[in-house]
């Protein structure tokens, strides 16, 4: 077990460090970071457009920078059907409603784009190394099992940074913007969410790397990754559509395996909704990663 | 606990890739401490018995017994067993100092000996200059030198080496040859491969495959008869005689084929040796003034595994 629990570390690590020192990594963080700081960047736009507008309707000087009739704003029709469309959730909206704006931008905008980086880069992880037959290097030294962990791992630890910085990144874009809008309760806001996101890819980590281990292609395990990833988003909603009283009631079983289900209540702030959710989502990302484990602790290399 | 004698056992493996038998009960042994060489064919086996020695592909049935243990575990076995596959390639984007790091770590080399450790490998192989090249920066042939490289980490019990001299220049060749010859003390080497000139030189034991199964094993003096044939090649037999030379060596075989120029003498190990045979073999042709043009023990791997093929 000991032994066991160290390879997981050992890979994770060295996957980690890998990554960081590649290009791919280098890619991928200017796209979290220019991605999150070009879209508050057209958010702040957008605000101050509603500002112009509210201040025109309540006849007051226009505002000559963003942010000068936030409150006005925020209590706006405008900005509710706003929030609404980022949480997809209108009573978890409601509840939000007196979150500083830029972290609900910035988390609205993680929680969409994220899992689509995830179901790109991912998925490759494990079938790449079945294809070019390193894999097997690994695994005359580990178990197939400590290695897949490791993995997980350490690509569940390589989008911390990305996270991180993006919301450093849009917040520091905003403290020169709209320096109203910007200030320590706005970045602990965006870190907290930060996290809470993490934890939501962690299911989409499991689905990449359960497809990964199905594959013997990085771009047929992408392919794959992305049908799958569709697919589900299918049933998803269709078991929420049929749903209904009597034996359809067993659909309701099918979104509670989905990570959509459950982001809903990672906006929230009372941790007695936000626990739930975070077992959740860590039992959802085992068993995508399980399931393709089943065929791959058993596949010929 | 005493320690098995035996680094590898397969006995009456079947693995099959849909209907076709890659192996078709194969049986092999490999004593601890030998270089063992796995001769065939292509198709033969031979890199399908590798992988299902160490779990890489599960078999269908029969036994594999690692070092004693039961079947391949890579928890058990980490950093005792070791296989240079023939068909895989490092991650490309690594430094090279960076994943034989990892290997190491990954089968337990403790962490003060890692960086020795990949020195010393990276030493043998010649690459110590680029050590912190990444693989895809490398050629093929120092690509196959470093595959060589990670399974000599940690000094294993047990190396699989699958077709370890392919692709590598003509000096590297006779630097793992070296390698080979050297290797840590009670080491067990199992090398697959179709040059059978550098099996003849480092392997002490041979089995030939076929069709997925094994058509003979012994040690390498038994199949090519070094300890009990001598070759003497000779410009030319004329006015040779043998009578003599049979009066002397009344229980050896002499063969002189009418076509050849080659005078073989088949002995018993037990009645003489290699030297003996020399010192009056040579003596008696000196004497006839016959011209000598090489002396050879035995015949080749090659021309062995050849005759073996042919008359099965």
């Amino acid at each position: 077990m000991i032994k066991c629990l160290r390879d997981i570390w050992v890979v994770a690590r060295y996957e980690l460090l890998d990554s960081i020192k590649s290009r791919r990594f280098l890619i991928v963080l200017l796209i979290y970071i220019g991605g999150s700081m070009l879209a508050c960047n057209a958010c702040i736009s957008v605000l101050h457009k509603l500002e112009n507008q509210i201040a025109e309707t309540l006849q007051l000087d226009p505002a000559s920078s963003p942010g000068a009739v936030t409150e006005a704003v925020m209590k706006s029709a405008s900005f509710r059907r706003m929030v609404i469309g980022l949480v997809k959730d209108k009573e978890v909206a409601m509840e939000l409603l007196d979150k500083p704006p830029l972290a609900l931008i910035y988390a609205g905008l993680v929680f969409a784009f994220m899992p689509l980086l995830i179901m790109l880069s991912t998925p490759g992880r494990i079938a790449q190394e079945i294809s070019c037959g390193s894999a097997k290097f690994a695994l005359i030294r580990t178990s197939r099992g400590a290695w897949c962990m490791g993995k997980f791992l350490g690509q569940a630890l390589e989008i911390i940074l990305p996270l991180t910085l993006s919301a450093v990144g849009a917040w520091t874009l905003t403290r020169i913007r709209v320096p109203d809008m910007a200030g320590t309760a706005e970045i602990a806001a965006m870190l907290t969410y930060g996290w809470k996101v993490w934890i939501y890819c962690l299911a989409y980590i499991g689905l990449g790397l359960g497809v990964s281990q199905l594959c013997r292609s990085a771009n047929q395990a992408i392919a794959v990754g992305l049908i799958v990833w569709t697919m589900l988003t299918i049933a998803y909603h269709s078991a929420k559509y049929f749903a209904a009283d009597g034996w359809l009631r067993v659909l309701d079983v099918i979104p509670l395996l989905m990570p959509a289900e459950h982001r809903g209540d990672l906006w929230r702030d009372d941790f007695s909704m936000v626990l739930p959710a975070v077992v959740y989502l860590l039992t959802i990302a085992m068993i995508y990663f399980s399931t393709g484990h089943l065929f791959f602790r058993k596949k010929s290399l | 606990m005493t320690e098995s004698k035996t680094a590898l056992e397969l006995r009456g493996v079947v693995k099959k890739f849909g209907r076709r038998a890659a192996l078709d009960g194969f049986t092999m042994e490999v004593a601890r401490g030998t270089t063992f060489g796995l001769v065939g064919s292509n198709g033969a086996g031979k890199t399908t018995s590798m992988a299902v020695a160490v779990g890489l592909l599960p078999l269908n049935s029969g036994s594999v017994n690692i070092l004693g243990d039961g079947p391949f575990d890579p928890v058990l076995h980490s950093g005792r067993v070791s296989m240079m596959p023939q068909d895989a390639d490092l991650p490309l984007y690594a430094k090279v100092r960076d994943i034989l790091s990892f290997y190491a770590r990954l089968q337990g080399v403790p962490a003060n000996q890692i960086k020795e450790e990949v020195k010393k490998v990276i030493e043998w192989v010649h690459l110590t200059d680029r050590a912190g090249s990444s693989v895809r920066s490398l050629s093929h042939g120092m690509r196959r030198r470093i595959v060589v490289a990670q399974a000599f980490l940690g000094d294993p019990e047990l190396v699989l080496l699958d077709e370890p001299m392919s692709g590598l220049d003509p000096k590297e060749v006779v630097n793992i040859r070296n390698l080979l010859v050297r290797r840590a003390p009670g080491q067990t080497v199992v090398i697959s491969s179709h040059n059978l000139h550098e099996l003849e030189l480092v392997c002490d034991h041979v089995a030939f495959i076929e069709h997925g199964k094994r058509v003979r094993q012994d040690s390498m003096d038994e199949i090519t008869g070094r300890t009990q044939m001598m070759n003497f090649e000779l410009s030319s037999t004329e006015g040779l005689s043998l009578a003599e030379l049979r009066k002397q060596l009344p229980d050896v075989a002499l063969e002189l084929p009418e076509d050849s120029n080659v005078l073989t003498c088949g002995y018993s190990k037990s009645e003489y040796c290699a030297a003996e045979m020399n010192r009056i073999v040579l003596q008696h042709l000196l004497d006839e003034k016959v011209e000598i043009l090489e002396v050879r023990r035995g015949k080749n791997l090659e021309t062995a595994y050849i005759h073996h093929s042919q008359t099965q």
